[in-house]
C-alpha cells in the first residue's frame, strides 16, 4: 500500500558530475518497497508542475535511496536540497522484478539506469546470491564507484576512459562465455541500449526483464497518461500502464518505440 | 461550525462541495491508499463508453508551463467491466457517486445511460460531449445547440436521476449552450472540459503528443474557466459545477463566488495527492474567520 508522506532528507551526495545520491528517512515505505518500484518526488511552487519519478536504488534501515542524474529543471532543484530538507515524496509505485531462483543473475545498468539495479544487486545478495553488475557510462565523468558492492562489478565506458571500452552490452557479450548458465538478465537504461540488449537475448534464449521510462503525471494509475504499446501472452497488442503495471516487463512484451 | 453541505437541485446533496474531475481521478481506488475518497462530496469517474476503449496511442501527456496537455482518447474498461470490477469498492463510499458517459453517436450514450440508470449506488451522471481527444463524437455534440439540445432532451427521457451536462470551453459562447442544457431538462451542467493545446519540440520538430492538438488543463486554464461560469450564471437557475484548473483553498472559494455550486479537483491530483484534504481545512478557517456559517452563502455572491 503506497504511502504519501513528508520526509527528510538525510544527505544528498554529488557522485560524479552529474549524478547525486539522496537518502531520505522513510521508513514506511522503506518497509514495503521491492527492487524495481520508484517514488515519486513533488515540487511546489513551480511553472512545472509534474512530480518526478526515481527507482528506489536501496531501502533499508529506514532509509530509502535514490541515484539521479541533473538532466533539467527539477533534478537541478533537487541537486540543491540540503540534508534536513523536508520533501514530500509517494511510494513505492509500480511493480517489481521477479526474481528468478537458480542460475547467474546479470544485472546491466546503462547511465543512470544503474539505480534499480542496485537495489534488485542488495536484495539478491541478502538471498546468498552472487550476482553480475555491469555498469555501463558515456565517459569516467559519467562513472561512480560504490564502495558497499559485494557483488561481481564490471564497469565499462563508451570512450575508454573507465574499464572495458566500448558499451555495455558488448561488454556483456565479451563477459557471457565466462558465465555459468542459466542467465536471468535485468537491465534499465536509454531504450535503444534495451533493444540491442533484448534482440541479443531472444537470440541466446536468455531470459530478459527491463524497467522502461515513460512520462507520468500522477505515477499511480489516474490519468493513463503512460500508456505503452506491449504484447500479452496470447500476443494480443494492449496498452499498458507503466507506472501501475510496469515499470518492469519481460522484455519479449514491450516495443522499444512503443 | 461551517456547514459545508451543498444542495444541487432536488435530487442531489453533497457533503461538501469539492468532487473529482473525470480523468484524473482513475476509478476511485487508485488513491485510496492515501487518503480516505468520503472526504469528497463527490466522486466522477472516467468517462465511460459502452464499449471499452483501448484509447490513444502515446505520447499522451505532455507538461506546460503551469498546465498539461493531454490526449488519453477517453481509454476505459468500458460500462460492464465497470460495474464488475468496482461495484464493491465504489458501493462502500458515502458520499455522490457520479458516472461520467462518453459516446460516439448518440445511440452509444443511450445505451450506456439506459445500463448504467438501473444501478442503485449510482447517483447521477455526468455526460462528457466537450471531449476534443476523440475523433467522433466527443466534442461535435456539445458544439452546436441544437444538437446538444436534441441529444440532452433524449437522455433526459431515459432516467429520471441527476443529469449534468459537461461543456467545452472550445466554443464561441458557454452561456448559449448552457441555456440549452437548461432548457432542454438538465439538472446541472459542469464546466470546464480542457481547452485546444497543443506544443511542438523546436529540435525534432515533431509535435509533442500523439495527436497533434489534445486538451489543455491545470493551474493555467484557471482564468478561463471562472469567465466561463460567470457567463454561464447570468443566463442559467440550474447549479453550475465548476472546475478548471483548481490547486487549492483560494481557488475553490473563487468559483463559489463565480456562481459554481461545487467544484471538481481534476489536474492537482497529480501535483498534490492530498488536496482535498487541505482545500477542505482551508474552507473551514475562511469561513469561520469571514463570519460564513454555510458555505453555500458564498455561492455566486461576487460583488460587481
Ligand atoms: C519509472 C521511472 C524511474 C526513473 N528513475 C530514475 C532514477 O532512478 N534516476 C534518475 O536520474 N532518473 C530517473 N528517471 C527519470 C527522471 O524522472 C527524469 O530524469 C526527471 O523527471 C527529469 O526531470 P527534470 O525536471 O530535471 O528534467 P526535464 O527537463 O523536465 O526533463 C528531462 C527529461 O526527463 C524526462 N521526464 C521529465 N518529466 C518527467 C516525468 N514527469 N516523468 C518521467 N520522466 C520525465 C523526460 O524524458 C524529459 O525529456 C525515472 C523515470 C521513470 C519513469
Ligand atoms: C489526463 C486527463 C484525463 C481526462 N479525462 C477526461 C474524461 O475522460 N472525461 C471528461 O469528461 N473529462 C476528462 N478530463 C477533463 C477534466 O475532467 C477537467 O475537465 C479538466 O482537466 C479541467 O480541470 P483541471 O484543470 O482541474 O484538470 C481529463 C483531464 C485530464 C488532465
Ligand atoms: S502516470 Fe498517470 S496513469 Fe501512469
Amino acid at each position: 500500500m503506497k504511502k504519501y508522506l513528508s520526509s527528510k532528507i538525510i544527505s544528498n551526495q554529488q557522485l560524479s558530475k552529474s549524478f547525486f545520491q539522496m537518502d531520505i528517512n522513510c521508513p514506511e515505505i522503506v518497509k514495503i518497497s521491492e527492487p524495481g518500484q520508484f517514488v515519486n518526488i513533488y515540487f511546489s511552487g513551480d511553472k512545472k508542475i509534474f512530480p518526478r519519478p526515481f527507482s528506489i536504488a536501496g531501502a533499508k534501515n529506514g532509509i530509502l535511496k535514490i541515484v539521479y542524474k541533473v538532466v533539467g529543471s527539477q533534478t537541478l532543484q533537487m541537486s540543491r536540497w540540503k540534508s534536513g530538507h523536508d520533501l514530500k515524496i509517494l511510494g513505492p509505485l509500480g511493480n517489481k522484478f521477479s526474481i528468478k531462483t537458480g542460475g547467474t543473475h546479470v544485472l546491466i545498468g546503462g547511465g543512470v539506469g544503474i539505480a534499480p539495479m542496485l537495489f534488485l544487486k542488495d536484495s539478491l545478495v541478502t538471498k546468498n546470491s552472487k550476482p553480475y553488475l555491469l555498469i555501463g557510462a558515456r565517459n569516467k565523468d559519467e562513472m561512480f564507484l560504490f564502495e558497499d558492492y559485494e557483488s561481481e562489478l564490471n564497469l565499462s565506458t563508451d570512450d575508454g576512459s573507465h574499464g572495458f571500452r566500448g558499451n555495455v552490452v558488448s561488454y556483456f557479450q565479451a563477459l557471457v562465455d565466462s558465465m555459468e548458465k542459466p542467465l536471468h538478465v535485468y537491465c534499465c537504461g536509454p531504450d535503444k541500449m534495451l533493444e540491442v540488449l533484448a534482440a541479443y537475448c531472444k537470440k541466446m534464449k536468455f531470459d530478459l526483464q527491463v524497467s522502461i521510462e515513460k512520462v507520468m503525471a500522477c505515477g499511480m494509475g489516474l490519468c493513463q497518461g503512460c500508456a505503452t504499446k506491449t504484447k500479452t501472452e496470447s500476443g494480443e497488442i494492449k496498452y499498458s500502464l507503466v507506472c501501475k503495471d510496469g515499470p518492469v516487463y519481460n522484455a519479449g512484451d514491450v516495443f522499444f518505440n512503443g | 461550525m461551517v456547514d459545508m453541505r451543498i444542495k444541487l437541485g432536488e435530487k442531489i446533496s453533497l457533503d461538501n462541495p469539492l468532487m473529482t474531475a473525470s480523468g484524473t481521478f482513475g476509478y476511485g481506488n487508485e488513491l485510496s491508499d492515501v487518503l480516505d475518497i468520503n472526504n469528497y462530496g463527490g466522486i466522477v469517474t472516467k468517462s465511460l463508453s459502452i464499449e471499452p476503449r483501448i484509447g490513444n496511442p502515446p505520447p499522451r501527456i505532455v507538461e506546460t508551463h503551469c498546465g498539461m496537455i493531454n490526449s488519453i482518447g477517453l481509454a476505459n474498461i468500458g460500462v460492464e467491466t465497470f460495474l464488475e470490477e468496482k461495484a464493491g469498492f465504489l458501493s462502500d463510499y458515502k458520499g455522490q457517486l457520479i458516472v461520467n458517459i462518453a459516446g460516439r453517436t448518440d445511440d452509444e450514450y443511450f445505451a450506456a445511460l439506459k445500463r448504467l440508470t438501473q444501478v442503485d449506488w449510482i447517483q447521477g451522471f455526468e455526460i462528457n460531449v466537450s471531449c476534443p481527444n476523440v475523433k467522433e463524437g466527443g466534442i461535435e455534440f456539445g458544439k452546436d445547440p441544437k444538437v446538444l439540445g436534441q441529444l440532452v432532451k433524449e437522455l433526459r427521457q431515459l432516467t429520471d436521476k441527476f443529469l449534468m451536462i459537461k461543456l467545452s470551453p472550445n466554443v464561441t459562447d458557454i452561456g448559449i449552450m448552457a441555456e440549452k442544457c437548461q432548457e432542454c431538462g438538465a439538472d446541472a451542467v459542469a464546466m470546464i472540459n480542457t481547452l485546444y493545446g497543443a506544443a511542438i519540440d523546436i529540435y525534432s520538430r515533431k509535435p509533442l503528443i500523439n495527436s497533434v492538438i489534445g486538451g489543455l488543463s491545470g493551474p493555467a486554464i484557471k482564468p478561463v474557466a471562472i469567465a466561463s461560469v460567470i457567463k454561464a450564471s447570468k443566463v442559467i437557475d440550474i447549479p453550475i459545477i465548476g472546475m478548471g484548473g483548481i490547486s487549492c483553498g483560494q481557488d475553490v472559494v473563487e468559483f463559489l463566488l463565480a456562481g459554481a455550486s461545487a467544484v471538481e479537483l481534476g489536474t492537482v491530483h497529480f501535483f498534490n495527492p492530498h488536496a482535498v484534504i487541505e482545500i477542505l481545512e482551508f474552507l473551514k478557517k475562511y469561513c469561520d474567520e469571514n463570519n460564513i456559517s454555510a458555505i453555500s452563502d458564498l455561492v455566486g455572491k461576487i460583488d460587481y
